[in-house]
This record gives C-alpha cells, sequence and structure tokens, in this order.
C-alpha cells in the first residue's frame, strides 16, 4: 500500500468493495501492528506469569472467587490466563485482519474493565493478581505494582477502544460512501 | 487407681499383688515429682524491630504471676508496664475463660494510657470478656500471651478443635489477623508441669476464613476497607513457611521442679501481615525473652477473676453470631449483683435474639447486588464475539 496519490485512491476502491475499516497510511498501520505486538506480548506475560504464580501454595487460590462465586480462583485465573495467551498468540498470527485484532483486544481489555469495576464499586481492595507472582522477583511494593498493572491495563483498553471507534467510524462513512 | 487396687484386694485375698502394684504407682508419684497446683512468676521483655532487623520500634518488659491447676484451670495476672493504670486477670474455670480489665478512671474515653494515676481496686472500673471454653487470652499483652503459651497452652493446643493454632476465630474476631494464621509445632514436657520447651511456628491458612467475615466486624467504611486490605493481604501469602520459633535453655530446679528458666520467642517479617515481597521480610521482627524467676506450690486455682469495684460491663461472646447478613460479635451488659451470668440465662438470651435482629452486616447487601448485576454482565460480553460470529454466519447462510 502506498500513502499517496493512485495508491491512496485504490486502497478507497479496495475498501468499497472488501471494506477495510479505516483510511490507513503504512506508518500508521505500522504503528498499530506494533502495538498489536506489544499488546500480545503483555497478553501472553500476564497469561504465562499467572500461571507460574499457581505453583506457590497460596490460600486464596482455594477460595471462591469474590465476583464468579461457583468458580474458584484458581480455576478463575486459569481461565484467565488461557484467554489471554489464546489472544495474545492470535495478535501475532496475523490470521486476522488489522481491525478484527484490535476488536479481539478491545473485547479483552473491556472484560478487564468490567471485572475491576465491579472489584472497585463493590469496595474490595484486592491487590490486582494480573501478573500472577512476577513482581516478587523484584521486590515490587504495592503501590509499585499496583501502578504497572494499571499502566498496563490502560495501554491495552484506551488505545484499543479509540481504535476501534475509528475504525466504526471509518466503515461507516466507506458504507455511505459505497451507497 | 489406689481406688482399683483397693477393690481388687478385697476380691482376692490371697494375692498381694495389687498392693504391690499400688505401693509401685505411689511410689512413681514421689519420684516423679507432687502434682500440686503451682504459681509461676517471671518477667518478659519484648522489643520489636524494624524491617532491617536492627533498628528498635518497641520495647517493654511484662511481669506476669500464672497459676496452673493439674485439672486444666489456670489464672493469669499481668502487671505489665505500658498501661500503668490497667491491670489484666484472665482465668479458665472448666468452662468458660473470663477476662476483667481493672482501670482506674474512666475507661469510655479510651485514653488512659496516658492517665498514670495508681490503680486501686477499691476504686478501678471493670471490664469484662467471657468466652466459653478454654481460650487465648486475645487482650493480653505480648508478654503476656508469651507467658500463657509457655505454661498454661498445653491443654488448649491439644485440644482438638484447636490442633496446635494460637487462637480461634470462632470464638473471637480481630482486627489482627496474624494470631490466627499460625501453627505451631510444640514441644511439652512430659510430666507436671507441662511447660513448652521449645517449638516451631508456620504460617498455615487452610482454616482461615475463606471471606473477611470471619476475621472483623466492621463498624463503618474505613474499617471496612481496612479489614478487606488486611484479609486480603494474608490469603496471598504462602502456606507452609516457617515463621518463628521457641526455644529454651538454662534448667533450673525451682522447688523441686526442674525447669528451663529462661525462654526465647523469636518471629520473622513473614509471619506478619505484611507481602511476602517486602525487603527484609526473613528478618527478625520479634524478639520476647521470658525470665521465670519462681514456682511456688498453691492450694486450688478458681480460674475466674474476681469482681472488684463498682460494677463490670460484660462483653459476653458466647453470644456471637455471625451469617450473610448479620454480625453480633458479643452481647454486651452490665453485672452490679457480682453474680456471672450463665449462658442459658433467660434474659441473657432474649436479649441476643433482640440485638441480633438489629446487627445488619456493613456494606454487604450492596456488593452482592452489584457483583451479581457485574458477572451477568461479564458473561454477556463474554459471550458477544459467539453471538456475532453466529449471526455473521447467519446472514451469510441466507
Amino acid at each position: 500500500m502506498t500513502t499517496s496519490g493512485r495508491g491512496a485512491l485504490q486502497i478507497q476502491f479496495q475498501s468499497m468493495e472488501n471494506p477495510i475499516p479505516i483510511q490507513q497510511s503504512g506508518r500508521w498501520v505500522k504503528f498499530r501492528e506494533y502495538y498489536l505486538w506489544v499488546s500480545a506480548v503483555v497478553l501472553i506475560l500476564a497469561g504465562v506469569s499467572k500461571t507460574m504464580g499457581l505453583q506457590k501454595p497460596a490460600a486464596f487460590l482455594s477460595d471462591p472467587n469474590s465476583v464468579f462465586s461457583f468458580l474458584s480462583n484458581k480455576q478463575l485465573i486459569l481461565g484467565a490466563s488461557f484467554v489471554e495467551v489464546s489472544i495474545g498468540t492470535l495478535l501475532i498470527a496475523s490470521v486476522f485482519e488489522l481491525a478484527s485484532r484490535t476488536k479481539m483486544l478491545f473485547w479483552i481489555a473491556s472484560l478487564f474493565a468490567i471485572y475491576r469495576s465491579i472489584l472497585l464499586i463493590s469496595k474490595e481492595p484486592e491487590p490486582c493478581r494480573c501478573f500472577g507472582q512476577i513482581f516478587d522477583l523484584f521486590h515490587l511494593d504495592d503501590s509499585m505494582v499496583n501502578f504497572i498493572t494499571n499502566s498496563a491495563f490502560l495501554f491495552l483498553w484506551i488505545p484499543s477502544g479509540l481504535l476501534v471507534i475509528a475504525d466504526f467510524y471509518a466503515s461507516s462513512k466507506n458504507r455511505v460512501t459505497a451507497d | 487407681m489406689y481406688q482399683i487396687a483397693v477393690t481388687n484386694v478385697t476380691k482376692n485375698r490371697h494375692s498381694i499383688l495389687p498392693l504391690v502394684f499400688a505401693f509401685l504407682v505411689g511410689a512413681f508419684e514421689l519420684i516423679a515429682g507432687d502434682i500440686s497446683a503451682l504459681k509461676f512468676i517471671g518477667t518478659a521483655e519484648r522489643t520489636s524491630f524494624g524491617l532491617d532487623g536492627k533498628t528498635i520500634d518497641i520495647k517493654f518488659v511484662g511481669r506476669f504471676e500464672l497459676d496452673l491447676d493439674p485439672s486444666g484451670k489456670w489464672l493469669m495476672t499481668s502487671f505489665t508496664d505500658p498501661a500503668p493504670n490497667t491491670r489484666f486477670r484472665i482465668g479458665y474455670d472448666g468452662t468458660n475463660t473470663t477476662e476483667m480489665e481493672y482501670f482506674s478512671g474512666d475507661f469510655a474515653d479510651g485514653d488512659n494510657d496516658n492517665k498514670i494515676v495508681s490503680l486501686t481496686y477499691e476504686t478501678a472500673t471493670s471490664l469484662a470478656s467471657v468466652y466459653s471454653g478454654n481460650e487465648f487470652p486475645f487482650d493480653l499483652w505480648p508478654t503476656d500471651q508469651f507467658a500463657w503459651l509457655i505454661f498454661a497452652s498445653k491443654q488448649y493446643q491439644s485440644d482438638t478443635n484447636h490442633l496446635g493454632r494460637i487462637g480461634d476465630l470462632s470464638k473471637r474476631l480481630q482486627f489482627d489477623p496474624m494470631g490466627f494464621a499460625l501453627k505451631i509445632v510444640p514441644t511439652f514436657s512430659s510430666d507436671w508441669p507441662p511447660v513448652l520447651k521449645q517449638a516451631e511456628f508456620f504460617f498455615d491458612l487452610r482454616d482461615y476464613p475463606k471471606n473477611p467475615i470471619g476475621l472483623a466486624i466492621p463498624e463503618n467504611e474505613m474499617d471496612f476497607k481496612m479489614v478487606n486490605g488486611l484479609w486480603s493481604q494474608m490469603r496471598s501469602k504462602t502456606s507452609g513457611v516457617k515463621v518463628g520459633s521457641i526455644t529454651s535453655d538454662l534448667v533450673k530446679n525451682f522447688n523441686g521442679y526442674t525447669l528451663p528458666s529462661r525462654y526465647k520467642l523469636e518471629v520473622t517479617w513473614r509471619g506478619k501481615c505484611v507481602p511476602d515481597n517486602a525487603v527484609g521480610i526473613d528478618n527478625l521482627s520479634e524478639l520476647i525473652v521470658l525470665n521465670l524467676v519462681d514456682v511456688q506450690r498453691i492450694g486450688s486455682v478458681v480460674g475466674r477473676p474476681e469482681f472488684i469495684g463498682p460494677g463490670v460491663l460484660v462483653k459476653d461472646y458466647r453470644f456471637r453470631y455471625v451469617n450473610d447478613d448479620t454480625v453480633m460479635e458479643y452481647l454486651g451488659y452490665n453485672i452490679d449483683d457480682k453474680q456471672w451470668k450463665s449462658s442459658e440465662d433467660p434474659i441473657l438470651r432474649m436479649r441476643a435474639a433482640h440485638n441480633r435482629v438489629n446487627s445488619p452486616r456493613f456494606g454487604n447487601t450492596r456488593n452482592r447486588m452489584v457483583k451479581t448485576i457485574g458477572g451477568v454482565i461479564i458473561v454477556l460480553f463474554f459471550l458477544l464475539p459467539l453471538f456475532l460470529i453466529l449471526k455473521k454466519i447467519k446472514s451469510n447462510y441466507e
């Protein structure tokens, strides 16, 4: 794909027939690819470190989860790890087009957002274990761990959300143009 | 044993075997030592360190007297320094554990430690806590609790309900959850008195409450946050790790009883409510050195502190009631006639039933609703891609 002149026109034609959600420059696509790559690494890291954290015998693992009381914390962590690693792999594998991968990322980040909101509203100050026990290796205190995990979460959620909105806006514009 | 031997003698006049047996039993008891009630007198010095294991945060000396009866009854009096106008006396009478806190002045203002006045029992105001069964001395200073652990905890720890645990959550809820998370592996002396000679402490959360309900009674939002925070921190700690030990040395003879005269308790920061990843987690956090000064023979032990002063305000934990929606940690009442009340007292039972209805748990109903609605939203959102894929397949098919 080219960035200007006839190349840009070609993209517009392509998007009408087989809509590409947003009119994208090469640099923009590259940036998006990088963003998805980094997000994938964050997700896989979170999934793997969560699973590794399950090796340590901690009492809370066998407790029922505070939101899904029919699951133990261990089961929920295992499930979440599986989903994170799967989505991370799909983001890297490039099987789907950019827009679909961005939607996947936004979907999983939104799940995290809802879960965190519930804990926040119900005033349950559980420390986030999104990255399992990995921060124990660096002797980080709780506030630092919270800062890192919150930053990682916002990194996954906000840009992917904006991209999904942009894709939606562009595809609806394309549809209007096509009509 | 004597009874059996004598009966056998009357039944079998020709045999001298039962007499020999009775003689041997008596001789053995003479050799082994007299099992009379004892009073242990001693001091204990507590030092708390910072996370570096060197900086001293708190240091004080406690003094105690502990009476112990072979039947298991005990009575302890604390003369520990940090609260000079307060005295504790606590005992187990075979049925209940009763703790008395004697104050000089008005305890209702919650600032007694700053009023240093001489404590006379005649003018003391008393606050009592009553528990069913043999119980851990919850409100005593750590130095006194250590003395109890050494000299009076044999029966408590061998009780199948406690199984080597220090403190029982089902009896009393505390803001500091540490005591209930430690499992003790003790070695007691085999003969009378049953003194704890050495022990190891391990972190053990198997019986720890699965949610903060069993941990404390949050009465307001600040308490609620604090309790939740402590609870989640505790629940994330690693079980099975050694966090402290008790050792003893300097064996001496006290009135015919050969016992260690010095006992040492050492606990690392890993045994405290701090995260496992904290720097200095294996440094020494607490050191208590107990010196046994004297052991005296006494007549018998009543195991219940006496009434002193004009009246007693009682916190009766025998009426504790907790479920998902209701929390009543204790039933409070006054005793003006110097008569302890039975847990079967009809007036107290009626009052407990009434108070129970009026003790809703803080924040619980709202939380449950938020979590249920939130859980449903998560499940729906989780399944959203599946719906979209199915919808797309359907539209392609059509």
